[in-house]
């Protein structure tokens, strides 16, 4: 098999080796992300009700998946004697087990939902249109016993809020702060439940400000309902909350003048049954009881044990102790600094002095801070330069030559250190790590290339060398690059997988078309 | 064709039109595929290849001594003896690097071929460096290699400013596919050394007469010093050097070499090194890629390739028009 071909093979084997990794270790942190962030929670049904006709219909609301709760299991345990049956509501997509039976008699039933809370929605769920045919647009603007749009104080209230020019949303607004605002809480057993009570008293329970706001909704000719359900949170015996939604702009939008949440409910609102304000109702019934309970549950055994010591940790770069992450991510990122300068070898032709230097040098330049590194570095290379020059006259061994260099820019960058301090204390300088064997040598190979191809061709190699070192800084000074490497150091089969396929190119390098330029004439 | 070029760069299309080699190509296609990497020594230590060429009756200059410690170095004046003249080289140095070039001497006192005095402490340290490795691949400890001062072909040192110019032939499967003359100019400070500025003209293979021109990748008619037009020059001996070459690249047993030789006056060409990684501004010398050629080589027969059946390669190489290397 030629080399070339087995390069691709061998390329390709990384990149998908790379995928497999990436997506391996994405999905796995999803998961712990997910069950750090997201709440299990149980919520547990306990009914109780005597049948005393044969024509008895129990409705149970179940709750759905929504964009903010997934429902992860349902157990449902109902009286031997009762048929059950799960139904949804076309209009107003309620979920809910419908019991019949013919036997008169006590029954109980309990049903048992897991349910996963999503802190996040996504925009398009929470903003999904619904149309209204004019079926259900009347539906939703009908007037009962509970909720009476032609009452007296109904009238009253619209007199002091005139429709005018105000938009939809304008007028909802209204409504909701003066459901929200203008009540005082009320008790139920005083009949603070009720629509004409609550106007004319200006006081009303929770169901109260509800009913008011559908109803004034309503009187508006804005189609309204009422949306029964849970508030989710660690309960005991949890009691169904009821809030509003209304239709305006091709959506629902929901609101609860109790405790003022609008347009945008919070996550843990787990709505049960909408256009309705009971979770279970029926007929045929009575003395029905309804215990709800809702029960935080723990996270995934892997979300807490996360911490425990396994094998498959060596793999997880984050785990180590943070004063490790920097130089961590510097070692990672030295690879896309070998990239860069294969590219501007390879393909772009730059040259400069000594493979690596420039990179090694921009990183050195990243680890430390931008403005010392620089005077640091002018420092150095002057002090390098003209201690060379004055060492050439000594005709010293080359090894024992650069080690003077090296100990002069030593000295230098010490003093220079303890100087910048001394002149500000505050300024919290602090000795840069240059690579310095690398910098001696620099000067040394500045040196014998002036010498051996004269001083225009060594400045090419400076010029270059400055160029791929600033470009290096440029790209890998990118905070987010070293944190994704260390979060994902498996990335790096791509940079190997790109590596082949710089190492394969036998194109032309970008000098070269200006190098042989005359040769197409 | 001078420099008065308006274009700045050339599409890669058209290059590959031309038939150039490119530095990547080069490496990738031709060296790594024709050059056996356990072969390398033979070219890059210039001990090995001096070696190599007197085991095949290939003329080299004369070696008068070698210096393979620091220890060794204050035998130099001893071992030198009267001689006034000479060149020190690194065995292992690349691209002409730290040679000295000696032509003169007032008792410790060396000039180069430029004039330039060098007293015995300057060569001392010289000769240190070199061992040091300074100018050696990799940075590797060298020996010096003290030899004869070759003194140019008088034909060749009239068309040369300063210095000694020189001939490399590119040998592809063993077969010379194309060889220019490198002259040293006072911009390169005398030395046969593109990169600083000497010119190249290439060589037609039949005839040894050059053609073409190049000077730091620009091309040229004239000798940039003495304006005189460096086409039209025929190189004395060139059968010989074609001859050398050819033995050498034998012996070498590398598929793409290139082989410098100096002509000197009184033994005609002598061969100085030999490259695996022979440059690339020869096709620029030529106004020509090379690329056709190695497919024409490719494309002879094995058989018509080898032995003396090269003259005849070398002929139809040379004879063909320029529009048939054209892609």
């Amino acid at each position: 098999m030629s080399a070339r071909v087995l390069s691709q093979i061998w390329a390709i084997a990384f990149i998908l080796l790379g995928i497999v990794a990436f997506g391996l270790r994405y999905q796995a942190r999803h998961e712990v992300r997910e069950g750090l962030q997201d709440s299990l929670w149980r919520l547990s049904y306990d009914i109780q009700f005597e049948v005393d006709s044969p024509a008895a219909e129990i409705r149970v609301g179940l709750p759905d998946q929504s964009s903010s709760a997934a429902i992860i299991e349902v157990e449902e345990k109902t009286h031997i004697n009762l048929n059950a049956e799960e139904y949804t509501s076309p209009l107003n997509k309620n979920r809910e087990l419908i019991l019949t039976t013919q036997l008169t008699g006590n029954y109980q039933v309990g049903a048992e939902f897991e349910i996963r809370l999503k802190p996040r929605k996504s925009w398009d769920e929470q903003n999904e249109v619904a149309d209204l045919s004019s079926t259900a647009k009347s539906r939703f603007l009908r007037s009962d016993s509970t909720i009476d749009t032609a009452g007296a104080n109904v009238r009253e209230v619209m007199q002091q809020i005139p429709r005018g020019d105000l938009t939809d949303s304008e007028l909802v607004q209204q409504l909701f702060d003066f459901c929200s605002l203008s009540f005082k809480p009320g008790k139920s057993e005083e009949g603070f439940d009720a629509v004409g009570y609550a106007l004319a008293n200006h006081q009303a329970t929770p169901l109260g400000r509800a009913r008011s706001m559908v109803t004034l909704c309503r009187a508006y000719r804005i189609p309204a309902r009422l949306v029964a359900g849970f508030e989710v949170r660690q309960s005991k015996s949890a009691t169904p909350h009821v809030w509003v939604e209304a239709y305006y702009g091709h959506h629902w939008v929901p609101f609860d003048p109790t405790y003022g949440h609008a347009r945008q409910m919070p996550y843990n609102y787990l709505p049960i049954r909408r256009d309705g304000e009971e979770i279970v109702r029926g007929e045929g019934i009575k003395d029905l009881i309804a215990k709800y309970t809702i029960l935080r549950l723990p996270p995934p055994a892997n979300v807490l044990q996360a911490e425990v010591r396994r094998p498959s940790q060596v793999l997880d770069l984050t785990r180590l102790p943070v004063e490790m992450h920097e130089v961590m991510s510097l070692m990672l990122l030295l690879p896309l600094g070998a990239l860069i300068t294969a590219i501007f070898r390879n393909i772009i032709g730059l040259r400069t002095l000594g493979t690596f230097a420039p990179a090694l040098l921009a990183m050195s330049f990243i680890y430390a801070e931008l403005a010392t590194g620089i005077v640091i570095l002018v420092a150095v290379l002057t002090a390098g330069y003209f201690g060379r020059i004055m060492l050439d006259r000594l005709h010293l061994l080359m090894v024992p030559r650069s080690s003077i260099v090296l100990t002069m820019i030593i000295l230098l960058i010490v003093f220079g250190v303890s100087l910048i301090d001394y002149a500000d204390p505050l300024s919290g300088v602090r000795a840069v790590l240059l690579p310095l064997v690398i910098l001696t040598t620099l000067i040394e190979r500045y040196f014998v290339t002036t010498e051996e191809d004269g001083m225009a061709f060594a400045m090419q190699l400076v010029v270059g060398t400055a160029v791929v070192a600033a470009c290096c800084y440029l790209i890998l000074g990118w905070n987010e690059i070293g944190d994704l490497l260390l979060i994902y150091p498996e990335l790096h089969f791509f940079t190997i997988a790109a590596f082949i396929w710089i190492g394969r190119y036998s194109g032309y390098r970008l000098v070269e078309l200006w190098r042989f330029r005359d040769m197409v004439k | 064709m001078d420099n008065n070029s308006q274009r700045f760069w050339a599409w890669p299309d058209e290059l590959k039109r031309r038939g150039i080699l490119g530095i990547n190509q080069r490496n990738l296609d031709i060296i790594l595929e024709c050059n056996p990497r356990g072969f390398y020594p033979r070219v890059d230590n210039k001990l090995l290849t001096k070696e190599i060429c007197q085991a095949n009756g290939i003329q080299v200059p004369e070696t008068y001594f070698i210096i393979k410690e620091h220890s060794e170095c204050h035998r130099f004046l001893d071992l030198v003896g009267d001689r006034t003249e000479f060149v020190v080289k690194p065995s292992s140095g690349a691209a002409g690097r730290g040679i000295v070039v000696v032509a003169g001497r007032l008792g410790n006192n060396f000039f180069t071929s430029s004039g330039r005095l060098i007293e015995w402490t300057d060569l001392r340290h010289h000769l240190s460096t070199i061992i040091s490795g300074l100018y050696s691949l990799g940075g590797q400890a060298d020996s010096v290699i003290v030899e004869r001062r070759i003194v140019s072909h008088p034909l060749l040192k009239s068309i040369a400013v300063e210095g000694t110019p020189d001939i490399r032939v590119i040998l592809y499967r063993g077969v010379p596919v194309m060889a220019m003359i490198r002259l040293p100019t006072k911009m390169s400070g005398g030395r046969a050394n593109l990169h600083q500025g000497a010119i190249a003209a290439a060589i037609e293979l039949n005839t040894g007469r050059t053609y073409g021109g190049v000077c730091r990748d620009r091309a040229i008619s004239f000798h940039p010093d003495t304006s005189f037009p460096i086409a039209g020059i025929e190189l004395p001996n060139w059968k010989d050097v074609l001859e050398g070459s050819m033995k050498l690249s034998d012996a070498l047993e590398m598929g793409y070499v290139g082989i410098d030789f100096v002509v000197d006056a009184d033994t005609g060409p002598v061969v100085l090194e030999a490259n695996a990684r022979p440059g690339l501004a020869i096709q620029l010398a030529h106004r020509e890629g090379i690329l056709p050629r190695l497919k024409f080589v490719d494309s002879i027969p094995v058989s018509d390739r080898t032995g003396e059946n090269r003259w005849n390669v070398i002929e139809s190489i040379a004879t063909k028009s320029s529009d048939f290397w054209r892609v």
